[in-house]
This record gives C-alpha cells, structure tokens and sequence, in this order.
C-alpha cells in the first residue's frame, strides 16, 4: 500500500467556486424554488400535517419562503440538513419530495449572496445566517453558524427563509412581472395534487389555485386504469381523452405526489417508439397520468432537478412498457376520430359517434375516473361502399391559365376544365389500370 | 396491408401452400399450452381465406380475425368470408393491431404481408410482443429480394437501404458490405432486427412479471421459398418460465423442417406433371431406380423431402 504522509500528498479537494457553479448550473430558476416547497411539503408530510400554509415573498429586493408545516429540528440542522447532500446516516423521511440532499442549498445559492434560514420546533427558535461570499473565502471550513432566538420572533412549527441580498442576476429576473407568473403556474402544475388536497401556497399574497387534469367519461367512453407494483413501487396508470388542447394533451408524471413532467409529448414517455407513433395534433385529446409512490424516494424515476424522468431507472422501463401498452388502444380510437372527420367532410358518412362520444362525455378530474382495465369506446361508421369511390380533388391555379386551359377544351366552367383535364391525363397515362 | 389477393390467388402458389401446411403442423403441438379451439387467430386473409380455412378445418379454432386495408371493396371481402365466424378488421395492420392485442387469451398471429420489409412491420411486432400471452405464436412472411448495391459506393448504397428498411438504429455506420448478393444475408439482417425488437419489448414487459410468468419468444421456423418473388416466413412461440416444460412436450424439434437458428429451411417445389409424381411416389426411397434421363436429381429430392405436404392441383370447370 503506499505510504500516506504530507510528503506525497496530491491536493484533491472541490473548490467551493466550483462546487457552487457546478451545483446551481442546470436548474432554472423557476424550478429551484420548487425545491424549497418541496421541502416545506416534505417537512408537513413528517408532522402529519394537513393544512399547512407557505407563502413566498418574490420581488426585485427580497425573496422569502415562510411555512408553518412543523419547523426544523436544530439537531438535524446542525447534523443532516445544511450538508451538502443525504448523508447516509441521516433520518429518512417516508415519502418524501425533496430526495437529494441539494435542494435548498442549491436554491439559495443559485438566487442569494445573502440569506438566512430561521425555524421554530419544539420551542427552540434559530436562525442560520450566511454570507456566501464569505464562507466562499473561508477555504477550509463548510461550517455555517446559528444564533438561539427569543420565542417571540416565530410561532411553534414554522420556519421562514429570507434572502437578505438577492444576487444581481436573480434581481433583474424577479422584477420582471412576468416571472411570477410563470412561477405561479409552475407551482398550480407541479402540486396540483397537493394544493387540491388542502396545502394551501401563496405568491406574492395571492393564493394559487390547482391546475387539475381532466378526463371525459360516459357509459360509452371510458378511462383505462392500471395498477402494478413494481419492486416496492406502486404504479398508477390512467388514461383516457378529453377536449382537444394541443399544448395539454401527453403524459403526466407524478413521484411522490409532485409532478416532474408535465404534457410529455416526446419518447422519454412513449411517444414514436414500439408501434406507438409521434405525437400529433390528432392525439391533442390524449391524457395520461403515470404515478410513482414509494416510502423510499431514492426508487423513483425522477431526475435530480425533478424537471423529468430517469429513463435509465429500471422501475420506469417497467411502468413505460404499460404506459406503451395502456395508450395504445386510446390512440387507435384518436386514429379512427381524426379519420372520421375526413369522411364527414367529404360527404361519406352522416353519422360521427366518436367526434359525438367526446363531445357527450362529463369532463371529471383524472383521479376520480372509475377504475376500468380496459378502454371502452362506440365502434367507428365506416363510409359506404358506394360513397368511398368516388373522391373530389380540389386545387388552386392562376386564372390567366385556367381561362386558356378552358379555351381549349371549349368549355365554360372550371368544374369542366378539372374534370375534362383528369379525364384526359387518364386516359393517356393510366389507361390500362 | 395485404393487399395482394389482387396480385395472386394464394391457393395456386405451391410453396405457399406448402409453407401453410408445415404451419398447420407446428400449430397443432401447441395442445401441451392448451385447447387449440380456445385459440383466436389473427391474419390476412385476402379474398381467398386460404390460412383461415385450413385452420379453422385442422385445428379446429373459431375465434378468427381478418385485418384487411382494402376498406373500398369492403362487400367482396365479407362476401369471400367463407365462415361467418370470420371478424373483418378494416385499414392498416399497424392502425388495427392496437385494438386486437388488448384482448385476453393465447393466440396465433399470422403477418403475411406481401410486399418487402418495412419499418412499419417491425411496429407491429412491437404492438404484438407487447401483449401475446405464453403459448402464443407470432409469425411474419415478407418478400426479401437481394439488395441491389451500386458498386461504385457500396458502403453509402447499403447503408442507406437498410437503414430505409428498419430505421438507423438497427443499422451499425460501418456494416460489412461483403455478402449481401444473396438473398440470404438479408433475411437473416432483418431476422436479427426483428429478434432485436422482441427481446426489448420483452425485457421491458418482464422488468414488472414474477420470476415465472417472465416471457422469452423462440424461434421455431425459418422458412424461405420462392413462388415468384423470394420470400422469408419466421415463427416464434412464446412461452413464460412458469410454461418451458409445456414448450418442451411440443416437441417441436421433431418436425424436419423446424429451424431454430440461422439455416433457413428452403421450401422447393419440383416441377413435374402428375404421372411423374406418381412414379417417383411408387419408387420411393429407392434413388437407383430413378430414371436419370427424365428426372433431375433436385426435382427428385425435393418431391420427396415434401411429398407430405405436396399439394395435388388439378383444374377443375368452375361454371
């Protein structure tokens, strides 16, 4: 083995420059709040907490995220939640949200030159305070400090995080009105689960509503809905259609009750692979929602930035061969719509029970479809015989050459210019068919 | 797509006929899975139904499926149905194939299709994979011509060709070139594609089965023969863990034309008049009283290699 002294040692250590860009670097700002009420949730979850309240505090000169969801222990602040990464060692929180140990720091770091992190539980009041450019300089320490607090600054269970000094960039992002925006319809999205069950978020004062996904359902249409377990996981597949939203229709893909992908329209969720085809316009209608739970969040398919799905993970393999499956009989009838459309437009069939069947159908939440294991639908009208041999070709061309095309053929109307040129073009080209 | 009854009347392509026997053959040691007439079989039965007949007839299954994309003469095809147990199932296999595989129950899957091999195809080996239970079969028949290759630039042509056929990924950027004169190369490029695209819809729809409902597909048949156009049929029997003793009393392997690797079995058909087949059939086995100035040696061999499944065609007025 070879011999460990100062003598060969090779210096290999992170920086903490780069350690900071390279933490903050793949996250949108956006989504790195998320990650702070991922943690409040997490946080309400272990208290049992129902009804907890956040609100978040987004403009040019400040930033704040205040929760009541049951406060921080000092103990675990000053052991587990201000590393860097879950230690091993660190207590589990079943079901969580908020998996890899980076979350709030990530956050704070991405928006914040200064900030500090207070928190009341079990009657102990403190605050973290954190100069970064500071800690920055201190190149052998990682430690932040705290400082006790009187009980009157918070009330039992509640923490509230506080960027004193926004970094510039973050700044000119949070005074554009858009942003919050933006931010609010994430956050309607990302837990409409969440917020429909009674977590309350407010931005900026203003209560967020839940954004909630919809299926239409009737005696004729139905909702296919499919429950496995997979190694410890449990799986929830529905699917079904509703009103036709281009930018809406897709999958929707839930890991422990926080949306990570919202409308997936690309392969990662089936999309143009293994006789499924590409997403189109015609299967704008289309709704699915696939859902990840597991008391251990280290299984699910979620990426660290919880902006998609781990395709490599084996468990979502798994749940992607039933979502493929599952899908398959819904896009068949989105086939059979958008061709009945056609035909309705052409004058060959009278009768459209598909179009009519969607249309008929009771919009209801996703989560409240009855449970089906298969795809109940009305059979499709196919034309006639006699309406599908014949077609109309229909075309534009300049009127200088139709009125010389006409002149020609002697004849006075375009319809007999159209019929007499196809009539001609057949009879030389395609005469022996 | 079948489409080519318009082309040919199956019933009088010999090998063809041939082919659908041996089929018959291995279907019916799928008993040791279970009764054959709780079977549902699904196929392209043109305007002339050959495979349905036979089926319906020797194995004794009702639960029967045409997939058929000639929807404008809709009347001819349901006047053609020679049982009225026969489901039509209008417009194209990989649009159709959705619907049908949802079902429960073991089934026979028959993709003739009659033109070369396509893209679209291995789609619809996905759509089945993903669903067929133990005990079913997915076979598939297409044309496999050689691929002509331009000689000045080889490796760009082929490339291009096949990756045209079934799509980049099964296609590695610096393929071999040498070999794809024969007609044989190619069958066995796209037999690997095609073995590729099952075992990943399996590997995936195992990640979620118990250790013994997982499925593995075998390869049964690997026929190639040539009424006109040369022509591939592959079979696979499909088969859970729970299931390996019930594929090993088939017995497949008894049968001479069962081929499990990358021989193919050539269906030949000779080409003699009726006194000769009845001669040689008198004659049999013994080669030395063969007249050599009458019979060649192949038409010979190959008569009786196959006699079983001969077919014995003779015209008949039909008005």
């Amino acid at each position: 083995m070879t011999t460990q002294d100062e003598t060969n040692r090779i210096d290999a250590r992170p920086t903490k420059e780069f350690f900071i860009s390279m933490l903050t670097r793949d996250i949108a700002t956006d989504r790195a709040i998320l990650d702070l009420i991922d943690n409040s949730i997490d946080a309400s979850q272990s208290n049992s907490k129902t009804d907890s309240r956040i609100s978040i505090t987004i403009n040019e000169n400040e930033f704040a995220i205040r929760d009541n969801a049951g406060g921080l222990d000092l103990q675990i602040a000053k052991e587990y939640a201000f590393r860097f990464g879950r230690s091993a060692s660190s207590p589990l929180t079943p079901n969580s949200v908020g998996q890899f140990g980076v979350g709030m720091k990530r956050t704070l770091f991405k928006i914040a030159e200064k900030f500090y992190v207070e928190s009341r539980k079990n009657d102990i009041c403190y605050r973290v305070d954190v100069d970064i450019q500071d800690w920055v300089q201190r190149e052998n320490s990682w430690n932040f400090f705290f400082n006790l607090l009187g009980k009157d600054v918070l009330a039992e269970g509640e923490t509230n995080i506080v960027v004193t000094k926004l970094r510039p960039e973050a700044s000119e992002l949070f005074s554009e009105h858009t942003f919050s925006i933006g931010l609010g319809n994430e956050i309607a999205t990302a837990y409409f689960k969440q917020l429909f069950k009674g977590l309350t978020i407010e931005l900026n004062g203003q209560q967020i509503i839940s954004e909630d996904i919809y299926v239409k359902v009737s005696d004729e249409l139905s909702c296919l809905n499919k429950e496995i377990k997979i190694d410890g996981v449990d799986v929830s597949i529905i699917c079904g259609v509703t009103d036709r939203e281009l930018q809406e229709g897709g999958w929707y893909v839930i890991c422990n009750g926080r949306l990570v992908a919202e409308a997936d329209q690309t392969v990662a969720t089936g999309w143009g692979a293994n006789g499924v085809p590409k997403y189109h316009p015609d299967f704008a209608f289309f709704r699915g929602l696939v859902e990840f739970t597991c008391a251990d969040s280290s299984k699910l398919p979620w990426t660290t930035t919880k902006t998609g799905v781990d395709q490599d993970n084996k468990i979502y393999k798994a749940a992607l061969y039933h979502m493929s499956a599952s899908m398959k009989p819904v896009i068949a009838f989105l086939r059979e719509r958008a061709q009945e459309v056609t035909y309705e437009a052409e004058g060959k069939i009278n009768s459209t029970p598909l179009m009519q069947s969607i249309e008929n159908a009771k919009a209801i939440r996703i989560y409240d479809a009855p449970a089906k294991n298969e795809f109940i639908r009305p059979e499709r009208v196919l034309p006639t015989e006699e309406n599908d041999k014949m077609a109309s070709i229909q075309y534009a061309a300049s009127v200088e050459q139709i009125n010389s095309v006409k002149k020609s053929l002697g004849v006075t109307t375009n319809r007999e210019a159209g019929e007499k040129t196809f009539q001609y073009y057949f009879k030389y080209e395609c005469g022996n068919e | 797509m079948s489409n080519s009854g318009r082309k040919i009347n199956y019933a009088v392509r010999p090998a063809k006929n041939v082919e659908r026997k041996m089929m018959r053959d291995l279907f019916i040691r799928l008993r040791s899975f279970g009764r054959l007439e709780d079977y549902r079989y699904v196929g392209f039965g043109s305007k002339y139904f050959s495979d349905f007949i036979l089926f319906h007839k020797v194995l004794n299954i009702s639960d029967m499926t045409s997939i058929e994309s000639d929807v404008h003469n809709r009347d001819r095809y349901e006047f053609n149905k020679p049982y009225a147990n026969i489901k039509m199932e209008w417009g194209k296999s990989t649009e159709v194939l959705p619907k049908l595989a949802t079902k429960h129950g073991k089934s026979i899957y028959w993709m003739d299709y009659d033109g070369a091999f396509e893209k679209y195809m291995l789609e619809d080996i996905a759509i089945i994979s993903e669903t067929i239970e133990s005990g079913g079969v997915l076979a598939l028949s297409f044309n496999c011509e050689r691929l002509k290759i331009d000689e000045v630039n080889g490796a760009n042509n082929l490339h291009e060709q096949l990756v045209k056929m079934v799509g980049k990924e099964y296609v590695a950027n610096n393929i071999d070139t040498r070999g794809w004169a024969s007609s044989k190369k190619t069958a066995v490029f796209l037999k690997n594609c095609i073995v590729d695209k099952i075992e990943h819809i399996l590997k995936s729809r195992n990640y979620s089965l118990l250790e013994d409902e997982k499925l593995e597909a075998a390869q049964k048949l690997f026929f190639t023969y040539a009424d006109g156009a040369p022509m591939v049929t592959l079979a696979y029997v499909f088969s859970s863990k729970i299931d390996r003793s019930r594929i090993e009393s088939c017995h497949f392997s008894d049968l001479y034309f069962v081929r499990e690797g990358d021989e193919p079995f050539d269906i030949s058909t000779p080409n003699l008049t009726i006194k000769e087949i009845r001669h040689l059939m008198e004659i049999r086995p013994c080669a030395e009283k063969v007249n050599a100035q009458i019979f060649a040696k192949k038409d010979v061999d190959s008569l009786w290699e196959n006699y079983r499944y001969f077919p014995g065609f003779s015209e008949i007025e039909s008005f």
